[in-house]
């Protein structure tokens, strides 16, 4: 991690803390440090943080070190070791951990921890003054090297090199290549013939191959302009957006889904793929281009209705990233997708890897880590992300007209104040439902000491229902569930009843039985139920209308089937003598109930614990929350009393009257205070609306139809991925990128290697991004052009003049055509940045128009001048992209659907796209052109993934090609092939009737070229024996196998190198 | 078949109205190894080991219900932990929570494991436990996205693409890099892309997660044409003699050829990768030790079995995936049984089987999730994530046998003692498979990068 120490002054200041001094001699303390503490630094630290090139510039080995401390800043504080570097990595905090391997034994930290909070005394130290400490700063100058190096030179244009074989030149570009050529003394290859520069100008320009009536045309167009027309018309064409749109695609790593940790859907992240396609079908200016996705939302808008919103949708550029939605440490979150904007900002415009200088100041390129993190103010003071929750939720604004994006905020705006007016009724209920149930608590504790107390009896009580007998237990109620007086479940007696007959739901909901039954005697009763459930189903019990437990049969007992039934003890009531009405109900399926027991008990005492105020009905949702709080509490708890009481209690009495005066106890002091904080049993995430007086209710009603009525009236309003202003505010540097440890505040600002003289100021309460934005698009800027221009010339050639497309930087390639690359940029510049000017340029040069082969008497020289084709003195052979393969099969076999603009992502915004199962295949079954397939990150289409699509999480300027068996086995064996050829030999077979004619027709659409009188013949031949081969093998000699054979030859024709390479 | 005699590439160029493209001179100039990817490299050191299985438990199971014994948390179940929690936790959590299982010693080694494991801990002689693993993040996707790939920010080349891109591989009828039922979640294909190196390193899934091992498939293996194969041979060579037809025309170029190459690898896959997974010629007692006869084993068994059936074949990595299954925020008991109980019997057999046949000499065994789980509660019955400190374990391939290595606190929260990164463990996997991890290198839009990036160390302790 060492820096060139050339580069920067370090002067940087901590907050003021005492000097520390020599010791005074204390011989008490010096024992100690002699002791406990050198031992600990020899034997664990200095072996690293000493003398000779120390970790991290810290030295252990003296007071100074500790004191002035290394990169990280002072070590320790004397006095204070809690904010004591040293301290807090030796406890292995979070921030670091050192020892790294191993940690300190406790007995150790703490001697440490000690000797500094002591005064961190070092015998023979002279005091030290932390002043001088050294850190990172903003100072900043440029060494002679890098003010040199190439790409920071601003552009001029250079003259054109003058050339002997001037005849070759056909545009600028040329003189530059072959007075290289002439150099080496190499000759350029051949002219290309005429059908396979047709073939490798159409795919260039969009993506397709040349039609068989696009071939004729041309090749019959003798005039010495027909090619040049040729490109313009094929830049007309809406493919032309198409294509040039997905390789900026590449570059901005678009997707439709968020990939990383959480998967989640962009469904409106298309609105800038389709922006992109139609500002290069437009040829916008590329300044333009540029400024729109950096601050389209601080631009005016272009004039025409159709450009409207261009400005706003463009900026979904800078949201369009991977995230890691879900980071517990949300300033690290925030702080990543800022780097994340940054590293694609610096590579895709300037070729310059800014995100290396987050936690140093780069190592190869003029980028402090300061001037990082004055970028880092910009984009912290961009709004990106309207939370950085888990998960955390990206900004999408409404791209609708000025009225009706006013009316939709407006409604929102109604609706958030309907959501806190409900929110205010709701509270106001609760609280007053808490304060009536703190009022009364003494009710409360005595309703919750029943309910435990009945229900440990639950779990103590022994079973009658289980050993009953009429002698046994006289006076006891022992029914067969089935035979009851008023119901709706069937009786069954067989399988689920085999043997018992057991009652269970036949259809209609809910599910009730009711039987009229005569209770004896006054008195305690148990009540007791034998039933068998796979699934909890529990049920309300109610005797003359009223409920007494709303959970009987509501366990799972294994089964459904008679020996998982089970006698259960369901609780304790008391009954009057005379008959009654006991009712059972389930809102939807009973259980499978075979008997009921009800049984005279003298279980008594603290389970009949009588309200205070006989009418009083507690909420039971607070009587639950207070029992189970009372099952749990220690001696310390505020209710312990009561537990005491009740064990002590000779009789119920006793705790009522204690009930009746809980406030006035001694032992119950602050009690009522305990009640409203926080920890209360009062205190719960249900509002219990059930309980809210009528006229609460009715107004909470009210509000939500209200609500409902808003939501219904809001407009339909699309919405896109972007960004806006957010707080303005410069940001500290971060040490080693960690946000736990800042430095220097720095200013908001563009980056200091680039000076352009009328780079605005960014004003208070402003992000920035405007300025940083004229800044990067402006003419003078050495980096944008240069770099777009050599973007273009790779998508074109195969490589850039500079090879490494996304760095320009120290560590990239150096130009091979210097002169050519600033000649290209001023150009550009100077044609108001027209990218369809530069096509031109470049497809009607010389140099495009060579033939990829070499003449065989040249062959042996330019292997030894140019081996790696360095020099262009020929046209590199190229395969096909996997968009460019999958849209010539779809377009060869007739079947290309040529519908652009809009998504075909089925998934809801922000809904997940993947889970352990894989995106379903179906959202790929489309004949649309490949840009329209849907990008799910992390998933990527297995089709498009084999043939080297560039992966959407990272910018990448210049795609691989690779050639490996999953492509074969695509080709051989897929889905896509089969139906797509399928499709073909249907279609061929219907228009033509003569075998020769529809080869020739083949050839031409999948190869741009006439087939000659061999291959004809073999094609023939290949059908006939393949149909042969059909019918020996079973197939019938008619038309369907003369079709299957036809077929075989498509793949044949669409396997072949010939259909996925370009000459 | 080939309808060209075989002519030397100079003797091609020489011969036809040759042109050539920039890796057929790579060709001429001596460098083949460009040309042909996976080719097989040499490591840059001795190899103790020469190919890996990694089982990776999705969600994080727990060390202290594991591996890493914890008499104090049984002690002290339910008191508070007597020092502070992180500061970034993922959940909120309570105290402290006794495991429900017991332990005990087993093996001549002694090593400490749960009776959830009865199998495993039967082959504590062949592993090293690592108790003292901690990694940098606390969310599942970054956690495993750290653990496959190194990064937990930002997408990188998965370890197996690194290892095949270093060592290429052995079998050109398979894949070098297969992953079995991945999951599609937390990273999805991003803990197996090969990233911005050549697809050539790219795991090959073979179904996904939601996808019983039975049913797992390499991508397009399928004929969709429904061709008999004798016919599919039939287009073949008509392809073939297209191709080399062009390429006399044009001359030699490896891009070329390496396309008609492709095609003969990918005819012959279409063979072998089925009747590998046909596992009809195993035994009826391997079938078994495996659990393929039992439901709760046998989904996971049979990706333990196809493992040994790659690694014998060549195969460099190989990842079992037993899916996002471990994450026990609630149901610790009911739910690491159950996990515990699918992946137990299949592991046990795996490790016993390539004992038996030699192979677990040259083969590393990695096991362990993306993290652990705290020894703290979170609701009554679970644990949250932990990537403070956890246990994985490794086998063979030159680690030492019957090995403990490393601690956490007295309660299982902290790695305090010869710590083991994520980073580590990769630099340590890398030397044992004969690479050095700040060498493996590959350079990406101008900046070199490696797996385990300025991080790693080697554990030397833990090496035989």
């Amino acid at each position: 991690m060492s820096r060139p120490s050339t580069l920067l002054l370090l002067v940087f200041c901590i907050a003021p803390a005492p000097v520390a001094r020599a010791a005074e001699p204390d011989a008490a303390k010096i024992a100690f440090f002699e002791k406990h503490v050198r031992p600990a630094l020899v034997e664990h630290c200095i072996e690293c943080h000493s003398e000779d090139e120390p970790e991290s510039k810290l030295r252990l080995d003296t007071l100074a070190g500790m004191v002035r401390g290394g990169l990280r800043g002072p070590a320790i504080i004397p006095g204070k070791p809690e904010q004591s570097l040293l301290i807090r990595a030796v406890r292995h905090g979070e921030l670091f951990k050192m020892p790294p391997k191993r940690k300190l034994p406790q007995a150790e930290i703490a001697a440490l921890a000690k000797w500094v909070a002591d005064g961190a005394v070092w015998p023979n130290a002279k005091p030290v003054d932390p002043k001088e400490t050294k850190g990172e700063n903003s100072e900043y100058t440029l060494t002679d090297e890098q003010k040199a190096f190439w790409s920071f030179q601003p552009i001029r244009r250079p003259e054109l090199p003058s050339v002997k074989n001037s005849d070759w030149i056909q545009s600028p570009i040329d003189a530059f290549i072959l007075a290289r050529l002439e150099k080496a003394g190499i000759n350029p290859a051949p002219r290309t013939d005429k059908a396979t520069l047709l073939r490798r100008t159409t795919f260039a320009l969009t993506g397709l191959p040349p039609t068989p009536e696009q071939l004729e045309l041309f090749m019959n167009d003798k005039s010495p302009d027909a090619h040049a027309r040729m490109i313009d018309q094929l830049m007309h064409s809406p493919h032309y957006g198409i294509r040039w749109g997905r390789h900026w695609l590449d570059v901005v790593r678009y997707a439709d889904s968020n990939g990383m940790d959480e998967n989640l859907a962009h469904a409106n992240a298309y609105r800038y793929r389709d922006y992109v396609v139609s500002a290069f079908n437009q040829d916008r200016p590329f300044d333009r281009f540029v400024r729109e996705q950096i601050a389209g939302d601080l631009l005016k808008p272009l004039s025409g209705s159709k450009y409207e919103f261009d400005h706003l949708i463009a900026t979904g550029f800078l949201s369009i990233g991977p995230k890691m939605l879900a980071e517990d440490d949300p300033v690290k979150m925030q702080m990543d997708i800022i780097d994340e904007q940054l590293d694609t900002i610096g590579r895709a415009f300037m070729g310059l890897t800014i995100g290396c200088a987050r936690c140093h100041d780069h190592k190869f390129d003029p980028i402090p880590t300061a001037d990082y993190y004055s970028l880092a103010g910009i984009f912290k003071s961009t709004h990106t992300m309207d939370n950085h929750n888990v998960v955390a939720r990206w900004f999408e604004r409404p791209i609708s007209d000025e009225a009706t994006v006013a009316k939709l905020a407006a409604i929102e705006k109604q609706l958030e104040a309907q959501k806190s007016q409900s929110t205010s009724v709701r509270t106001m209920a609760f609280e007053s439902l808490r304060s009536t149930a703190i009022e009364n608590f003494g009710e409360y504790l005595l309703a919750a000491e029943s309910k435990r107390q009945k229900a440990k009896l639950r779990t103590t009580a022994q079973s009658i229902g289980k050993q009953y007998s009429p002698e046994k237990f006289p006076g006891t109620l022992y029914l067969e569930a089935e035979k009851f007086q008023r119901g709706n479940p069937t009786v069954y007696t067989k399988g689920y009843g085999e043997g018992i007959g057991v009652i269970l739901n036949a259809g209609p909901t809910p599910n009730f039985v009711e039987y009229d039954i005569e209770i004896l005697a006054d008195g305690m009763y148990q009540f007791e139920v034998r039933y068998a459930a796979a699934a909890a189903r529990p049920c309300v019990l109610s005797i003359n209308g009223n409920v007494l437990e709303k959970d009987f049969a509501g366990n799972v007992t294994g089964s459904w089937y008679p020996d998982k039934q089970k006698w259960e003890v369901a609780g304790f009531h008391k009954l009057k003598k005379g008959k009654i009405v006991l009712r059972i109900e389930q809102p939807m399926y009973f259980p499978h109930i075979d008997k009921i027991c009800i049984a005279p008990t003298n279980v008594v005492g603290r389970v009949d614990l009588k309200p205070l105020k006989s009418d009083f009905k507690p909420v039971s949702e607070f009587v639950t929350s207070l029992a189970i709080q009372l099952d749990k509490i220690d001696t310390k708890h505020p209710l312990h009393f009561w537990l005491k009481a009740v064990a002590d209690a000779k009789d119920t009495e006793a705790l009522r009257t204690l009930a009746a005066n809980v406030f006035k106890q001694p032992a119950a002091k602050g009690l009522a205070d305990f009640l409203k904080a926080s920890g209360s049993p009062f205190q719960l995430s249900d509002p219990l609306e059930a309980h809210f007086e009528k006229e609460s209710v009715t107004r909470l009603t009210q509000l939500r139809e209200e609500v409902k009525k808003l939501e219904a009236s809001k407009p339909k309003v699309p919405h896109a991925m972007g960004v806006r202003e957010g707080m303005a505010a410069d940001i500290r540097i971060h040490f080693r990128g960690n946000h736990l440890t800042q430095g220097d505040l720095v200013p908001r600002r563009v980056p200091r290697a680039i000076p352009i003289s009328n780079a605005a100021a960014i004003p208070k309460g402003e992000s920035g991004r405007l300025q940083f934005a004229k800044w990067l698009s402006s003419d003078k800027h050495p980096l944008t052009s240069r770099v777009f221009v050599n973007r273009v010339w790779r998508w074109h050639f195969g490589a850039g003049l500079v090879r490494s497309t996304d760095n320009f930087g120290r560590l990239g390639d150096r130009p091979t055509h210097p002169q050519l690359l600033d000649w290209l940029a001023a150009e550009f510049v100077e044609s108001g940045w027209s990218v369809k000017h530069l096509h031109r340029l470049i497809l009607q040069s010389a140099t495009y128009q060579q033939s990829t082969v070499v003449p065989v008497e040249q062959l042996d020289k330019q292997i030894a001048a140019d081996p790696e084709n360095l020099l262009w003195a020929r046209m590199s052979r190229r395969r096909l992209e996997a968009e460019a393969i999958r849209d010539s099969i779809l377009s060869v076999s007739g079947k290309l659907n040529a519908t652009m603009k809009g998504s075909i992502l089925p998934s809801k915004n922000r809904a997940y796209v993947t889970s352990t199962a894989n995106v379903n295949p179906n959202v790929y079954v489309t004949d649309r052109r490949s840009i329209y397939l849907p990008v799910v990150r992390s998933a990527i289409y297995e089709v498009l993934q084999a043939f080297d699509f560039a992966d959407p999480s990272v910018i990448n300027g210049s795609r691989q090609t690779t050639t490996v068996a999953p492509q074969a086995l695509f080709m051989m064996n897929s889905a896509f092939v089969a139906d797509k050829t399928k499709a073909w030999a249907e279609q061929l077979t219907a228009e033509f009737d003569n075998d020769r004619d529809q080869i020739r027709h083949m050839y031409r659409l999948a190869f741009s070229r006439n087939p000659n009188d061999t291959e004809v013949a073999r094609a023939v031949a290949f059908v006939d024996f393949y149909q042969r081969r059909l019918v020996a093998g079973g197939k019938p000699e008619d038309a369907s196998s003369r079709l299957s054979a036809w077929q075989a030859l498509c793949r044949v024709v669409m396997a072949a190198n010939e259909f996925a390479y370009v000459e | 078949m080939n309808p060209f005699p075989q002519m030397s590439r100079r003797e091609m160029l020489k011969t036809s109205s040759a042109s050539f493209g920039s890796l057929a001179l790579a060709g001429l100039l001596g460098d083949e190894a460009r040309a042909d990817r996976l080719a097989t490299r040499q490591p840059h050191h001795t190899p103790r080991a020469k190919q890996v299985i990694f089982l990776f438990m999705h969600g994080g199971p727990s060390q202290v219900d594991t591996f890493d014994h914890k008499p104090l948390l049984t002690r002290d179940h339910g008191k508070p932990l007597p020092f502070p929690k992180p500061r970034v936790q993922s959940a909120a959590t309570k105290n402290l929570l006794k495991s429900p299982w017991k332990f005990a010693q087993h093996g001549q080694s002694g090593a400490w494991v749960s009776e959830l494991f009865p199998q495993i801990a039967g082959c504590v002689d062949d592993l090293c436990i690592i108790n003292g693993m901690h990694c940098s993040n606390s969310r599942h996707g970054a956690a495993l996205l750290e653990l496959h790939t190194g990064s937990d920010t930002f997408v990188r080349p998965s370890m197996g693409s690194w290892i095949t891109y270093g060592l290429g591989t052995e079998n050109r009828d398979l894949p070098g890099f297969i992953t079995m039922c991945p999951t599609m979640t937390h990273g999805g294909v991003n803990a197996y892309s090969s990233a911005f190196l050549p697809a050539d390193y790219a795991g090959t899934p073979l179904g996904n997660a939601s996808i019983p091992s039975e049913q797992a498939k390499i991508p397009f293996i399928e004929n969709m044409n429904k061709t008999s194969r004798d016919l599919q041979r039939f287009e073949l060579d008509l392809i073939q003699k297209m191709n080399r037809e062009r390429l006399q025309h044009f001359g030699a170029d490896d891009q070329l050829e390496a396309r008609i190459n492709s095609f003969e690898l990918a005819f012959r896959m279409q063979s072998a990768a089925p009747e590998l997974q046909d596992i009809s010629d195993e035994t009826e007692a391997t079938q078994k030790a495996y659990g393929l006869g039992n439901d709760k084993t046998k989904n996971f068994g049979r990706q333990c079995l196809m493992a040994r059936r790659f690694i014998e074949k060549g195969v460099r990595f190989v990842q079992c995936t037993h899916s996002y299954k471990w994450d026990q925020h609630g149901n610790l008991k009911g739910g690491h049984e159950s996990n515990a109980m699918e992946v137990d019997q299949p592991i046990a057999a795996l490790l016993a089987d390539l004992k038996e046949r030699g192979l677990l000499d040259d083969t590393i065994v990695l096991w362990g999730g993306e993290f652990g789980r705290t020894p703290v509660a979170q609701g009554d019955n679970g644990r949250d994530h932990n990537p403070q400190g956890y246990t994985m374990w490794v086998g063979g391939g030159g680690f030492k046998g019957g090995m403990t290595w490393g601690k956490t606190d007295d309660y299982g929260y902290y790695a305090v003692e010869d710590k083991v990164h994520v980073h580590d463990l990769h630099a340590t996997m890398l030397h044992l498979l004969g690479l050095d991890h700040n060498r493996l290198s590959y350079r990406f839009a101008g900046r070199d990068f490696t797996l385990t990036d300025i991080h790693g160390e080697i554990v030397h302790d833990i090496i035989a």
